[in-house]
């Protein structure tokens, strides 16, 4: 380890951390409130995709823009894509940062696609799970997105790690959906698909934690660091290595480690 | 309670600190004074943890007998959400979270028990005459309440230190006033030992002792 830690003397922090920042206490300010505001599977995997979608910048912001999408969605997300037509889509605007109404609309209308192409967004996930992560699967989520007649502009908003990109949100997006414990902060609405192959969202604060730590080499915060700091985090704990998600960020944000 | 021993730092081939030592009383109240760029906050960071000296085997700096520097980044960190209280100019209060919520992370972060911790918090906030606005967010407080907040945020640990970096630089004269006294209050209440930088020279003046840096050497 670079730092001159013991790997065991950095697992029992992270491990303490953990316990203190998977705590719904710590996420009052979080994007994830937006999906906590719904029961059913698909609204919680739609609204939660869509709020990751613009979650950056100033988080009272991504906050405010994801509840108006809510909102331009009727509070029922799955019912309004599924039953709206074009026209309906087309009426509805929104602008966060450099996400607009244009995103918003093709993003309804290729969500539109996947659930009659899909049980749910879990499934297109687990079908294209390829080796130990789900980078082929988000790649081919945003194939699926991307395949024909799209606005060029709008695929800036899903990144593909098969490019070598963090995916820093659509990572966090999965961790909310598949992680599963007892602490009422992710929802562990997606039953398929394993914990253990989650990777961890990687933005420049975690990152940083992760070198101090001596777990994170890499210097940049790309696909490459994700899959370095992952091998680190399976090693702590195979089964749930992205609840270390909350240890990193914690230490980041409340602590400035 | 603190020693610090020929202490130097260099940024950039440029020494901001020149084989500093200094040495303060438990209960002391100290203030290092100078002017801008002489290197007080470089040192306050580095006799708080926040930072590290140049490597020189002779450099030394324990707090409460512990030599800090020797301690690797995950004790650091225990040592000092345990030990040590700061108080900043831009006190730095997250602003989605209250005035007590502020106060009490610090406290959650130890792992106390959150019953416990809030009925001190509230005893904290009433005792710096905060009792009003608990549930304020800091957009909603005054300057001076802002920092007070601060003040109760870096009490909630019994820390036997506070270190504070120009904590009344932001505020106005009254409510300058009215924190310094507090200090002094804490001082005989709680024998909490100050380490502080600041310009002020009312602040300064009322402190036990007061250190002139300049250009990274005591004067």
């Amino acid at each position: 380890m670079v730092s001159g830690l013991k790997k065991s003397e950095i697992k029992d922090f992270l491990d303490e951390k953990f316990l203190i920042y998977n705590n719904i206490d710590f996420i009052k300010s979080d994007p994830i409130q937006i999906p906590h505001r719904f029961s059913n599977k698909k609204d919680i995997e739609i609204s939660g995709f869509l709020t990751a979608t613009i979650a950056w910048g100033q988080r009272k912001t991504i906050i405010k823009n994801s509840l108006k999408m809510m909102e331009l969605l009727d509070n029922s997300p799955y019912d309004f894509i599924i039953n709206s037509s074009e026209k309906d889509i087309h009426k509805l605007s929104i602008k966060h940062r450099t996400f607009n109404e244009i995103d918003f609309r093709f993003f309804l209308k290729k969500l539109k696609d996947l659930y009659q192409e899909y049980d749910d967004m879990e499934e297109l996930f687990f079908l294209n799970i390829k080796k130990n992560n789900l980078h082929n699967s988000i790649h081919k989520l945003r194939s699926f997105f991307f395949k024909k007649d799209y606005p060029l502009r709008t695929t800036k908003h899903i990144s593909d790690p098969l490019n070598g990109s963090a995916c820093k949100r659509i990572n966090m997006f999965l961790r909310w959906m598949v992680r599963k414990d007892n602490y009422g902060v992710d929802f562990g609405v997606w039953n398929k698909i394993s914990p253990s192959i989650l990777s961890c969202p990687l933005d420049v604060h975690s990152g940083r934690v992760a070198r101090k730590l001596g777990i994170l080499k890499r210097k940049q915060n790309d696909n490459k660091a994700v899959i370095e700091l992952d091998n680190s985090l399976r090693i702590f704990d195979p089964k749930d290595p992205v609840k270390y998600d909350f240890s990193l960020f914690g230490l980041g944000v409340f602590e400035g480690f | 309670m603190i020693s610090v021993n020929n202490i130097s730092k260099t940024f950039n081939n440029k020494m901001v600190l020149d084989n500093i030592s200094l040495d303060v009383k438990e209960g002391e109240i100290i203030s290092i004074v100078g002017p801008s760029g002489a290197g007080k906050t470089t040192l306050l960071n580095i006799i708080s943890t926040l930072d590290k000296p140049d490597k020189n085997i002779d450099s030394k700096v324990y707090i409460n007998g512990i030599d800090v520097l020797s301690l690797n980044d995950i004790k650091l960190s225990k040592f000092r959400n345990t030990q040590i209280g700061f108080i900043f100019q831009f006190h730095e209060l997250l602003p989605e979270f209250s005035a007590i919520e502020n106060v009490l992370i610090p406290a959650i972060i130890k792992g106390v028990n959150k019953r416990k911790s809030r009925a001190k918090a509230l005893e904290l906030l009433d005792s710096l005459g905060l009792a009003d606005v608990v549930d304020q967010f800091p957009s909603q407080l005054s300057g001076g309440e802002q920092q007070r907040v601060a003040v109760a945020r870096a009490l909630i640990n019994d820390p036997k230190i506070i270190f504070a970096d120009e904590p009344s630089g932001n505020l106005d004269t009254k409510s300058s006033k009215l924190l310094h006294e507090l200090f002094f209050k804490l001082r005989e209440k709680h024998k909490i030992t100050f380490v502080i930088v600041t310009h002020n020279k009312e602040l300064s003046n009322m402190t036990d002792r007061k250190l002139n840096l300049i250009d990274g050497k005591w004067s």
